[in-house]
């Protein structure tokens, strides 16, 4: 009995060991690791080309043969495998033919010269300034037309009317008849220019300024009745003395008076519309890329005609970047409100004191990637 | 108490009274506008042809005055205004300029040159103004050459120009090696040229008997480095160019070396080598021939371009499993990873500004030159082709020139130029295929 249970045991025991292991022992084989060898496919021709040409050539191949160029790849060169480095056998095919090289003439090639240009020899002074004596311009400038002539221009005659019958001329008598006296009129009307009542100025019908309120009258103060008595000394402080000193002088100091801007102050929309006018001649497609990093404030005066005064042009502050790259700024930005001001820029007259004095902050940020 | 209350109520009252004062009396401020959009725009000029002092300099006084016009005009930042709309015509070189004439055709800069004949010597003089603020912009100048040398003081006043106007130096008088190719494309014969910076006397280096790649420039232009297969594998050799003689950089014949650059002062040489399959980057003292190991991975290091400090130095790797960009010290050691977008990144070229780094990068098929700061962040890409690659800065930082080569059979490669802002894309004139452009520093 118990030999049975050993039995049934063992052969357990060694099912179970097969189970584990003996699919490695007893499996098969390892699959043998493949390689992909590349292959290249030539023509029968080619091969009897080649065959020819390596028996007519030495086994020892004496200038290097140009390899096929490689594919493309970003590595400068593609970096070598030893299969690369591997003298190649195969001499150049014969077809097709290598155009004829025509060899370099070396002595021909010119050296890179070091002082061929002299840089600045003398710099040159700048030309005289514009003057009354220089010759004029082939083109005449134009002049502005007078909108309305001074003067009304007389009427044309009145065409002569041919009458059906042809009538004799009557002789002249000797006695000419008398002029009518008439007393003299005035000329008539004119204007250098058409002023319509949309075209007048709002500051001529609104008031300017605003009027200040008028001072308040000074308070007389009741004259003391003088006392019988002498009045007792008061106790008197100093620090109470001498704010009232000072309350008293900068009360008694005459105010100046107060400078207030003529006319409504630019709308939001006259100040987009300044600064689309000015930004539309602000080029930044010449500055260095340092200037495109520089913010700066440019100061500049107008006429009242909205002409930049251009002696008036400067640098007010610089925001942000170099002092180099802030000339630059400086300049494509003088440039652009020059430029774009040649003919006035488009703002309210009424409003000149508001916009008589700019500063204008160029601020690239939103160009530099464009 | 009280008492004090009320003094300190006096004197309150007192300092009230004399800060309000003055801000009654001020007068009303400037207007303060801020302007915040421009235009880009090409700047237009006028370059009326520049007075021939006498008959001999004629022609010199045309080809001078034709080529500062395409140079600036080439940049993309000018515009000329044809001579057609000129209104006033210099006869003289020192006569006034009528601003007013110039104002009216919108002539932003003019520039005015006599060209003449003295000595034998080619002297010429250019003036530059500022049209509408009625000034000039910098002094006049004057340079003297011999008439072989009339497109470099071409170039020359062009650089002065750009210069003046843009703030930046310019890169007109300058050159640029390059691969000259031809031949069918399984079959391509190479040759190192050179050539002016707008593909001008072009002047053969190398003959083709082998295969010869990627040039580059020493930093005073007067020796170049390159790739060349002469001995059987790839060697990295250095040559004269007065002289025109080559040889390998290093005696070893058997190491393959590669991807060779100059360091900033010229006195070293970073290349790539390969050692029993492995390819790292080196460094070559060349007065000392002392040769040294910068990195070391199992990886494939190569590319590898200086800072203009000489303090860094940048380079590819596919240490990461794709090829990327990588910084390190130029005394070496592991480096950081700057490029993080898509696709695989190579031939990283830094700035002679020292703030960007130029690139190659591929996804997704297409090939782009790209530029971002050195610390990776702000990547541009700026062209996009069949396949684009090698950029190389100008000696200005502000133009990149690089291979793009056409898809096909009949695929060919030539040399193209763009912008760092991605606009202005050109192809280079050059007399046949042309790839590897490596631009020179500005001459001297």
């Amino acid at each position: 009995m118990r030999r049975a249970l050993y039995a049934s045991s063992g052969l357990h025991f060694g099912v179970l060991i097969w189970a584990l292991i003996g699919g490695s022992l007893f499996s098969d084989t390892e699959e043998e690791p493949f390689e992909l060898t590349g292959v290249t496919l030539i023509s029968a021709q080619e091969f009897d080309a080649m065959f020819e040409t390596v028996v007519a050539t030495p086994a020892v191949v004496e200038q290097p043969s140009l390899p096929t160029p490689p594919v493309p790849d970003i590595t400068e060169p593609t970096p070598p495998t030893p299969e690369a480095a591997a003298p190649v056998v195969t001499p150049p095919e014969a077809t097709p033919e290598p155009p004829t090289e025509t060899q370099p003439d070396m002595s021909t090639f010119a050296p890179l010269p070091d002082t061929e240009v002299q840089a600045e020899v003398a710099a040159l002074p700048s030309p005289p300034a514009q003057d009354v004596t220089a010759p004029p311009s082939d083109t005449p400038a134009p002049s502005e037309a007078p909108r309305v002539a001074p003067l009304p221009a007389p009427a044309p005659p009145p065409e002569a009317e041919i009458a059906p019958e042809v009538v004799t001329r009557p002789e002249p008598s000797e006695t000419p008849a008398p002029v009518p006296d008439t007393p003299p009129t005035a000329p008539e009307e004119a204007t250098t220019e058409i002023v319509t009542e949309a075209e007048t100025p709002a500051a001529a019908l609104a008031p300017v300024t605003s009027f200040r309120p008028p001072a308040r009258p000074i308070r007389t103060v009741a004259e003391a009745p003088t006392p019988d008595t002498p009045p007792a000394i008061e106790e008197r402080d100093p620090l109470a003395d001498a704010i009232a000193a000072a309350v008293a002088e900068a009360a008694s100091e005459a105010p100046p008076a107060p400078v207030t801007p003529a006319g409504p102050p630019l709308s939001a929309g006259q100040r987009d519309g300044l600064r689309l006018a000015i930004g539309q001649c602000w080029n930044l497609g010449t500055v260095s890329s340092e200037a495109m990093r520089t913010t700066v404030v440019v100061g500049f005066s107008l006429s009242q005609e909205g002409v930049p005064d251009t002696g008036s042009i400067r640098l007010v502050e610089i925001i942000e970047g170099t002092e180099a790259g802030a000339d630059l700024a400086f300049e494509a930005a003088r440039r652009a409100i020059i430029r774009c001001g040649r003919n006035g820029y488009d703002l309210p007259q009424e409003s000149y004191d508001h916009w008589r004095n700019i500063e204008a902050v160029f601020n690239p940020d939103g160009m530099r990637m464009r | 108490m009280t008492r004090i209350f009320h003094a300190l109520l006096a004197s309150l009252l007192a300092l009230a009274a004399l800060t309000v004062q003055p801000a009654i009396a001020q007068s009303p401020g400037p207007l303060r506008i801020e302007i915040t959009e421009g235009v880009i725009e090409p700047l237009p000029f006028a370059l009326p042809e520049f007075i021939a002092g006498n008959s001999a300099a004629t022609d010199a006084a045309s080809d001078i005055t034709r080529v500062i016009a395409a140079d600036l005009v080439g940049t993309g930042l000018f515009r000329e205004v044809p001579r057609s709309a000129h209104i006033s015509s210099v006869t003289s070189f020192d006569s006034p300029v009528q601003w007013s004439d110039w104002q009216a055709i919108n002539a932003q800069a003019l520039i005015t040159g006599s060209v003449s004949m003295e000595g034998g010597q080619l002297v010429v003089r250019f003036r530059l103004f500022d049209v509408f603020s009625e000034q000039p912009l910098g002094s006049g100048l004057q340079f003297v050459g011999s008439p072989d040398s009339w497109r470099r003081m071409a170039h020359t006043v062009a650089d002065h120009v750009y210069e003046r106007i843009t703030g930046e130096s310019g890169y007109f008088d300058s050159r640029v090696v390059f691969i000259a190719q031809e031949g069918p494309k399984n079959a391509r014969l190479k040759r190192i040229a050179i050539m002016d910076y707008d593909g001008a006397n072009v002047q053969f280096l190398t003959d083709s008997r082998s295969l010869v790649l990627a040039p580059r420039f020493s930093p005073t232009g007067d020796r170049i480095l390159y790739t060349s297969y002469e001995s059987g594998i790839p060697r990295v050799y250095i040559m004269d160019l007065a002289s025109v003689r080559a040889r390998p950089l290093e005696d070893d014949a058997l190491t393959m070396t590669f991807s060779p650059r100059f360091s900033p002062d010229g006195n070293s040489v970073v290349f790539s080598a390969e050692r029993g399959g492995n390819t790292d980057i080196y460094l070559l003292n060349l007065q000392t021939g002392d040769r040294r190991r910068l990195t070391d991975a199992p990886s494939i290091e190569t590319a590898p371009s200086f800072s203009p400090d000489g303090s860094q130095i940048v380079f590819e790797s596919d240490r990461s499993g794709t090829q990327q960009l990588y910084i390190m010290p130029a005394s070496g050691g592991e480096g950081r990873r700057i490029s993080r977008n898509d696709g695989r990144y190579g031939t990283p070229v830094w700035s002679p500004r020292g703030d960007l780094i130029a690139f190659t990068n591929q996804q997704d098929g297409r090939f782009h030159i790209g530029v971002m700061r050195t610390d990776g962040s702000e990547e541009r890409l700026l062209t996009s082709s069949f396949l684009d690659e090698g950029p190389s800065w100008a000696p200005n930082g502000r133009v990149i020139m690089f291979t793009r080569e056409t898809a096909g059979a009949d695929g060919a490669p030539a040399i193209y130029s763009v912008d760092i802002s991605g606009r202005n894309l050109q192809r280079v004139s050059t007399p046949g295929m042309a790839s590897d452009p490596a631009w020179s520093p500005q001459l001297q």
